[in-house]
């Protein structure tokens, strides 16, 4: 079997054809979702705006978020640290939906994303790359980096008239690490990604 | 126009929910993406079921997520309870009226125009036809986008409890609407994810 030249919507399956325009945004005809953005190759570029990314994201949970002056005494927090005291306050349904949503998730979605452009560079293809995008894929939208930012930024305004705020390098971090992140998923697009990369064609359906 | 569209499920083609890849039908058993390796189906597996499934359990939780307190200040002399409402009306008359109106937007009409909005989408598709299809499709694309927004709430609490901390000055505590509301958050978006938009077109 061939490679199709034709697509299918994701949002309501009518099959389409699409000319492979560099330079354009399709949509479907049926139901106005986008079915192909058209991005020039770069993956080079983006590794590198993941890698910057990764950097960022390690410096916005090893630093303090914010800290409070009030009352003669300096209190201040980290990602872990906001985690910690949910779980101190036995709240922990909410400490795992923080930690998991803020940190694990998405470290592991930037390991997996940094490993699997890593393996494309050495035009490497294999069950990993399959396996990475997938978790990549399904990771995604439980990573909430962006929505803490905004969190924090409601928190200080709500603290700000009882007690001196301070920003931490943290918070800064994660500011970077979004507009990286961001710049970085413009660039790598998914669907484009697999048309760099060579598919075993044992795999291919007869 | 809709009436001369062939979908790829009725020619026999796969699309791949994860990189989008079409692989063609062969045989009765299980099908991988050839590409990334998912597992295919034509439709998401008991798609209406499931989202009715999460979007009860949801709305079970909903109301204690927005009755009980999400957080209690407790300061010299007086305990404060705030739900998530009430956080939002201090938030108002105090420090910050557009940032009021943005916790508002993700914490209050999102999670609200979520419910309604699923269980519409839910019951048009079950019963079929073409009423305000386009609607409807842009609809789903709306909830599906901005629904993590609504765990806004959680982080404000759980960075509020963390930092003040002021032995006998004030401190802050998280409260039951907390877990509630993250628990809400979590199965909107688990519910938004299970929906099939293919469905309702198949039944136009």
């Amino acid at each position: 079997m061939k490679p199709l030249h034709i697509l299918a919507c994701h949002q309501c399956d009518a099959l389409l054809s699409a000319a492979r325009d560099r330079s354009a945004v399709f949509y479907c005809p049926r139901c106005n979702a986008t079915v192909l953005r058209a991005v020039p190759k770069r993956l080079d570029h983006a590794l590198a705006l993941f890698l910057a990314a990764g950097v960022c994201f390690v410096l916005a949970n090893v630093f303090p978020i914010v800290a409070i002056e009030a009352a003669g005494a300096t209190v201040y927090t980290t990602l872990i640290g906001a985690v910690q005291s949910l779980h101190a306050e036995s709240m922990n349904i909410v400490a795992v939906v923080v930690v998991l949503t803020t940190l694990v998730i998405p470290s592991i979605e930037l390991l997996c994303v940094i490993l699997l452009l890593m393996l494309a560079q050495l035009n490497h293809s294999s069950w990993a790359l399959s396996f990475l995008f997938r978790v990549r894929e399904a990771l995604r939208p439980w990573s909430m980096v962006e929505i803490f930012v905004l969190g924090s930024l409601v928190a200080i305004v709500k603290l700000g008239n009882i007690a001196n705020v301070v920003l931490g390098i943290g918070i800064w971090s994660m500011g970077a690490f979004i507009i990286l992140s961001a710049a970085a998923s413009h660039v790598f697009d998914p669907l484009e990604f697999w048309s760099e990369i060579k598919v075993p064609t044992t795999r291919l359906l007869k | 126009m809709t009436k001369a569209v062939i979908t790829a499920a009725s020619r026999g083609f796969y699309v791949c929910q994860v990189c989008e890849q079409l692989s063609q039908r062969v045989s009765e058993v299980a099908h991988y993406c050839v590409r990334c390796g998912a597992n295919l189906h034509f439709r998401k597996p008991q798609s209406l079921q499931r989202t009715v499934a999460l979007l009860v359990a949801a709305t079970i939780l909903y109301a204690p997520a927005n009755l009980l307190p999400i957080m209690r200040t407790t300061s010299v002399g007086y305990d404060q309870d705030d739900t998530i409402l009430s956080g939002i009306v201090t938030l108002w008359s105090g420090p910050s009226w557009p940032l009021a109106i943005l916790v508002f937007f993700v914490s209050i009409i999102v999670p609200s125009f979520k419910l309604i909005s699923l269980s519409l989408l839910v019951i048009s598709t079950h019963r079929g036809g073409k009423w305000r299809l386009q609607e409807r499709a842009a609809l789903y694309r709306a909830i599906d986008f901005i629904g993590r927004w609504s765990m806004l709430d959680v982080f404000v609490v759980s960075l509020l409890v963390s930092l003040v901390q002021l032995r006998g000055v004030a401190s802050i505590h998280a409260g039951f609407g907390a877990p509630a509301f993250a628990s809400v958050v979590v199965l909107t978006m688990y519910a938004a994810q299970s929906f099939d938009p293919r469905l309702m077109w198949d039944r136009a």
